[in-house]
């Protein structure tokens, strides 16, 4: 078999510059410290990273969620927190007030401190949020939860929207309560029969009992504080409940984002002690296939011709 | 003695020229395409002397070219096999790289898309995340256009790489023709001159790159070449003739190209292609850059479809229902180019659903609600086929449809009136006793028709699901023939009986404007009377809101007479304003007469022997008429008709004879029989007073009318609704019977969603179990229904909205219904849109997922190609070697040859030199 001089240069040529290739390739994913430069060099693994990176933007996307929710929900359970104690008070100056020994001028003067309870309640309830919005009025956000309608009665305005926010794959969160949620109404059964009650109209009837020194309003009052108190609990409750789901679920999502992060570590990052070896191996086959070249390449029969 | 001197000097020259070719040999050592040329030496004839045969040396015989015709071949093939998968792996590479890189793909864009949604869902009323959403669906939108137009420009420089590539196969197929040229200089191949074999070579070699080719050799050396898969197919090169090639490319489907042959000439279509750098670049164009386009305007399609869908659901910030997010422009190239976002004010994101419920603040139950928009159930309801397609747009009789009711169910569906249309108008005609038109709502509210509260059989077989009716729907006889006003059923005018409007006629000033409009009394103009023995109920009919009172039977043997009538209802003029006529003509076509036959009105023969024409004929009747002191008479109308009449609308019977019943034909060419007189009703535009007034003539019934009834005086019964339809509207025909049915009607359907939303609704209920729905503007009750209690989460639903509840609700309870115009602070909408994210919108795959899988599939093309390359780059390495080592120049053969070549030189000259001794020698011989 004969092989022809050109023959053999372009060979040499092509074998070298073909581990040259390699090599160059090696150093760039070493220093780019990624197992895939480009998602044509792989596009099943790129496909993989795709993939990955979506679930996790996903994550972090819930991660943000989360954050909103909490801060929402943190203002409805302080709000909601002092709107219990306010209550307490208030029940605790309608007993005082029911006590018999106590005279008309006493009570006028309760009213007064009750009336001053039941406008910090109703500024409670119209709590506004960072960007303007009431917190308590469902849906309808841009205008107060509680407001005095035309009969002079204090009514809820907002309405009965009760959203839910997912923040993980499977799972959704609450973040709001509705007014008529947590300034609950109460059952009122009297001589006019049964009707429901709105939580200041309540309050209201009990100041004016209190005022005229009205004793069966006093007490129908001071029932109806209690279970304003139990509603106004329960949305507290409910908040607190809320908040520990968020944050158990904070938890859940930083899990899962580590989670992927591992596993995309695996699939994208590059394996440096692999990567070297590899590298020494190319750059030595590299030098032999030169020294090689260079040696082979001197032998010609014209040498010898003198 | 042998020529010493002949032979060394032919070995001299030999070895000159052998030592020439070895130089030219080493000295084209590097030149592409050239062929390794090998001297042939042969031995000089023999001479004979005497019996003994002597050389005479050495010649050079031929110069050979050393050339395998099968190595070329292969060589050529490999390399377009090698070339076609060039483009492939680069270009495919390429795309991926695009499509699939972090920063310029698509699937980031969309995660960032769908984070913003999740973003705005947590705080729906923040303007600043309905900002960033509007601003991240715009970068998803313009990372579609990004990516569109990055495929553009990989389909220009393939483009551009394909017209190069054909003018550089046409350059090629020039030359190749023109060695042929040259080479018909010589007969032989071996006679020709190695450069030119080897450019001949070359050429094809280069040709080769592009395509593969197919040759033919001639006996001189020249080529046949074609580019088809046979070699008498698509031939490019024949003789010294060239056919040129050309490229198309298809406006329509630009990724597609076709070649041509022979383009300004016999043009033909280059079929058989295949291999090389062209092949290559037009596989990669329909496997990768025309699906990845295909594949990129299907997400964008889909995305718009689906988002829009759910977009349009909702309920913008300024509480209007929503438009579309995206909208596709329709000058772009594609979906992809030109997917834009429809408005740049974030206000506009729908994130609110379009319905919600108030709770009223004094409900006893703790039962909390919540409202959602069922798009299915509303879309669909069963029932009558709706009123344009049951009946067409004209109310004559002869376009009525025939109805059939059965006995056994006296019930047929006609028609569904949408709610929308306008002054719609339903006609009875042909009516048997007991028939009665029915309208309806899908929840049982009668607004036309009989009362049917006392016929709980017929109630059970009309209110069914099955014809179109609510899911619990009662009955109500509440709002029927309510005509208008506060009690009627949303405002509504409807009518049922016989109605004639006044009539107003536009007018018109010189330049054809219409300044205003004429108003035209009433007119009601009934049919002939029927043939009935019987009179009118006392309490059958009410014209114009006044009882009519009985009209006595007309006697034993006699029918009902247009006079009885006439004055019966002219009794109650003072009071209806209403004034009757009544009149009975039969108008005869002077064609149809038969003079000379005979005839007899109302018993009364007359001999038309005489008359010919239709003046004679009427004076001869009019004579006998005059003879017998008879109220009827003949005229001749302006248009020529004969017209036979009868005073006060008095019946006429025609026969040929006396006898009654006679069938014989008579001189009028009519059937024989008695024809009944006709009312017409009108009524003044000014009441006795001098007010004007403008309202209708309206019979209706009393409580024992029935449309038979108004048969009977010749009147077409009717359901009319006077104005807008503010529901979706049942029609029925109940009896059993053959009638027929005709309608008028304007208007089309509203969007039943949005007209909901336009009208807020209470639902209260009167008892624990027992709730009534009512229409908030018009304080209509639209349904009464009972709500099972016992049910875990019971639920209400009412054209398409659906009102769950948590518990049981306690009687006197309320909520309300509305179209949600200022809950800027919903998400419901928004948390629809974000379902999109993980729903499997294109195939089984969502849109992320179907992105993904797509770069992978190409992908995989790309490292087929890829694969392909490996392998066919060791066959083509194969090619060239076994070419080189019969064409290629070894340097150290060549220096052997050239020290084998320089020996022999020396020892031929040494011949010389003996030879010149010997002479030397020969000539000291003295």
């Amino acid at each position: 078999m004969q092989i022809s001089t050109n023959y053999l240069f372009e060979r040499a040529v092509n074998q070298m510059s073909a581990v040259q290739t390699d090599l160059a390739k090696t150093q760039a994913q070493i220093a780019s410290r990624k197992q895939v430069l480009n998602p044509s060099d792989a596009p099943d693994q790129a496909a993989a990273i795709q993939r990955l990176k979506s679930v996790m933007a996903r994550q972090d996307s819930y991660a943000k969620a989360l954050d909103t929710i909490n801060t929402r929900l943190s203002a409805e359970d302080s709000t909601l927190s002092s709107a219990s104690d306010l209550l307490i008070r208030v029940k605790e100056i309608s007993i005082q007030a029911a006590n018999d020994t106590l005279g008309p001028t006493d009570r006028l003067a309760l009213g007064v401190e009750l009336k001053g309870l039941r406008d910090q309640l109703l500024s409670l309830a119209n709590t506004q949020d960072s960007g303007g919005n009431y917190l308590f009025a469902g849906s309808r956000v841009r205008q107060p939860a509680f407001a005095t309608d035309a009969a002079g009665q204090v009514v809820y305005q907002g309405d009965q929207t009760r959203m839910n926010v997912p923040v993980g794959e499977q799972r959704s969160v609450p973040i709001n309560r509705t007014g008529s949620d947590a300034f609950v109404r109460v059952v009122r059964t009297d001589a006019g029969g049964t009707t429901g009650v709105g939580f200041f109209q309540a309050l209201d009837d009990l100041i004016k009992g209190v005022s005229t020194s009205d004793h069966v309003a006093m007490q129908r009052g001071i029932g109806e504080v209690d279970s304003l108190h139990q509603g106004l609990l329960l949305a507290h409750a409910g908040v607190g409940t809320d908040m520990k789901v968020v944050e158990q679920q904070g938890s859940v999502v930083e899990d899962t984002t580590l989670s992927l992060k591992t596993t995309l570590s695996n699939i994208e990052d590059l394996d440096y002690a692999t990567a070297i070896t590899q590298m020494n191996k190319q750059m030595l086959a590299l030098e032999a296939a030169q020294s090689s070249f260079a040696k082979i390449s001197q032998l010609s029969l014209f040498n010898y011709i003198k | 003695m042998t020529d010493l001197v002949g032979i060394a000097s032919n070995a001299v020259a030999a070895y000159q020229r052998a030592l020439g070719t070895v130089s030219n040999n080493i000295a084209n050592v590097a030149t592409d395409g050239y062929s390794r040329q090998a001297v042939v030496l042969q031995a000089n004839p023999v001479s004979r002397s005497g019996n003994v045969y002597m050389g005479t040396g050495v010649m050079v015989d031929r110069i050979q070219r050393q050339y395998d015709a099968f190595a070329e071949a292969n060589l050529r093939n490999s390399n377009s096999d090698l070339a076609s998968q060039e483009p492939m792996v680069s270009y495919a590479n390429r795309v991926i790289d695009v499509m699939g890189g972090q920063t310029m793909g698509l699937a980031s864009a969309l995660d960032q898309f769908f984070a913003a949604a999740r973003d705005l869902s947590a705080d729906p009323a923040s303007t600043v995340a309905r900002g960033s959403f509007v601003r991240d669906a715009q970068g998803l939108a313009a990372r579609f256009g990004q990516l569109s137009s990055q495929l553009d420009l990989v389909q220009q420089e393939t483009s551009q790489a394909i017209s190069s590539s054909v003018s550089q196969m046409n350059t090629i197929i020039k030359q190749l023709a023109e060695v042929n040229g040259q080479l018909t200089a010589n007969r032989t191949a071996n006679a020709q001159p190695s450069a030119l074999l080897d450019q001949r070579d070359r050429l094809l070699k280069d040709l080769s790159d592009f395509a593969r080719v197919n040759t033919r050799f001639n006996e001189n050396g020249s080529v046949l070449v074609s580019l088809g898969p046979e070699v008498t197919k698509d031939i490019v090169v024949d003789g010294d003739k060239a056919f040129n090639i050309g490229a198309n490319f298809d406006a329509r489907a630009p990724e597609k190209v076709t070649l041509v042959l022979d383009p300004y000439g016999k043009s033909s279509s280059l079929s058989g292609f295949s291999s090389g750098k062209l092949a290559g670049l037009m596989a990669f164009r329909e496997q990768v850059l025309g699906s990845t386009r295909a594949a990129l305007d299907t997400l964008a399609g889909a995305l718009v479809r689906e988002v829009n869908a759910v977009h349009q659901q909702g309920v913008d910030g300024y509480g209007q229902a929503a438009g579309a997010l995206f909208s596709i422009d329709p000058a772009a190239t594609s979906v992809a180019a030109g997917l834009r976002v429809a408005f740049e004010d974030p206000m506009r994101v729908s994130a609110a659903a379009q319905f919600r419920v108030i709770e009223d603040p004094s409900n006893v139950g703790g039962a909390d609600a919540t409202l959602s928009y069922d798009e299915a159930s509303a879309a669909s309801p069963p029932g009558p086929p709706a009123l344009p397609g049951a009946l067409v747009n004209n109310a004559h009789p002869s376009a009525a449809r025939a109805v059939n009711v059965s006995g056994s169910l006296p019930v047929a569906g006609i028609a569904t009136v949408a709610n929308g249309m306008q002054d719609v108008s339903i006609y009875l005609d042909n009516v048997q006793a007991g028939q009665q038109l029915q309208v309806l709502t899908r929840d049982g509210r009668q607004l036309i028709g009989q009362s049917m509260a006392d016929n709980n059989t017929l109630l059970g077989q009309l209110i069914t699901t099955s014809n179109g009716f609510a899911d619990g729907a009662g009955y109500s006889a509440a709002y029927l023939n309510v005509n208008g006003g506060t009690a009627s059923y949303k405002g509504m005018t409807v009518f049922y009986g016989a109605q004639a409007q006044v009539q107003q006629q536009p007018l018109y000033n010189s330049k054809d404007q219409v300044t205003g409009s004429k108003a035209f009394p009433a007119l009601l103009l009934g049919g002939r009377l029927q043939a009935s023995s019987t009179g009118i109920g006392a309490t059958a009919l009410v014209l114009n809101g006044v009882a009519l009172g009985a009209l006595a039977d007309p006697g034993t043997g006699s029918t009902l007479q247009a006079g009885a009538v006439v004055q019966w209802i002219n009794a109650k003029t003072a009071q209806t304003g209403v004034t009757a006529t009544a009149s009975n003509e039969i108008g005869l076509d002077p064609g149809q007469l038969k003079y000379g036959l005979p005839l007899s009105i109302n018993g009364t023969l007359i001999d038309t022997s005489a008359a010919t024409t239709v003046s004679s004929l009427a004076r001869t009747i009019n004579d006998r008429a005059a003879a017998v002191s008879a109220t009827w008479s003949a005229r001749i109308s302006p248009d020529g008709q004969l017209v036979i009449s009868n005073a006060g609308g008095a019946d006429i019977s025609i026969a040929a004879t006396n006898s009654q019943g006679s069938s014989a034909a008579n001189a009028l060419g009519l059937t024989s029989g008695t024809f009944r007189g006709q009312i017409s009703l009108t009524q003044p535009l000014q009441d006795g007073s001098g007010a004007d007034i403008t309202r209708p003539i309206q019979i209706g019934f009393g409580s024992s009318g029935t449309p038979s009834d108004l048969a009977k005086l010749g009147f077409r019964t009717g359901a009319f609704i006077n104005g807008a339809v503010k529901d979706d509207l049942l029609v029925f025909v109940t009896g059993a019977g053959k009638a027929s049915v005709s309608a008028s009607y304007a208007g089309t359907a509203v969007n039943a969603k949005q007209a909901l939303r336009a009208q807020p609704m209470t639902v209260r209920f009167t008892s624990d179990t027992h709730y009534k729905i009512t229409d908030t503007l018009t304080g209509t009750v639209v349904a009464e229904r009972t709500l099972d209690p016992a049910h875990l989460n019971p639920a209400i639903s009412y054209q398409g909205l659906q009102l769950a509840l948590t518990s049981a609700p306690k009687s006197g309870d309320m909520f309300t219904l509305d179209g949600n115009v200022d809950g800027t602070g919903n998400n419901e909408n928004m948390l629809a849109l974000l379902a999109l994210e993980r729903k499997p919108l294109i195939g089984n795959k969502t849109l992320g997922a179907a992105y993904i899988d797509h770069i992978n599939e190409m992908g995989n093309i790309a490292r087929q190609a890829t694969i392909a390359k490996a392998a066919l780059t060791v066959v083509h390495d194969q090619a060239v070697s076994t070419r080189d080592q019969v064409s290629g120049v070894s340097l150290d053969q060549e220096a052997a040859d050239l020290i084998r070549f320089q020996q022999a030189y020396q020892a031929s000259a040494k011949i010389l030199q003996v030879a010149s001794q010997l002479f030397d020698t020969i000539l000291q011989v003295r």
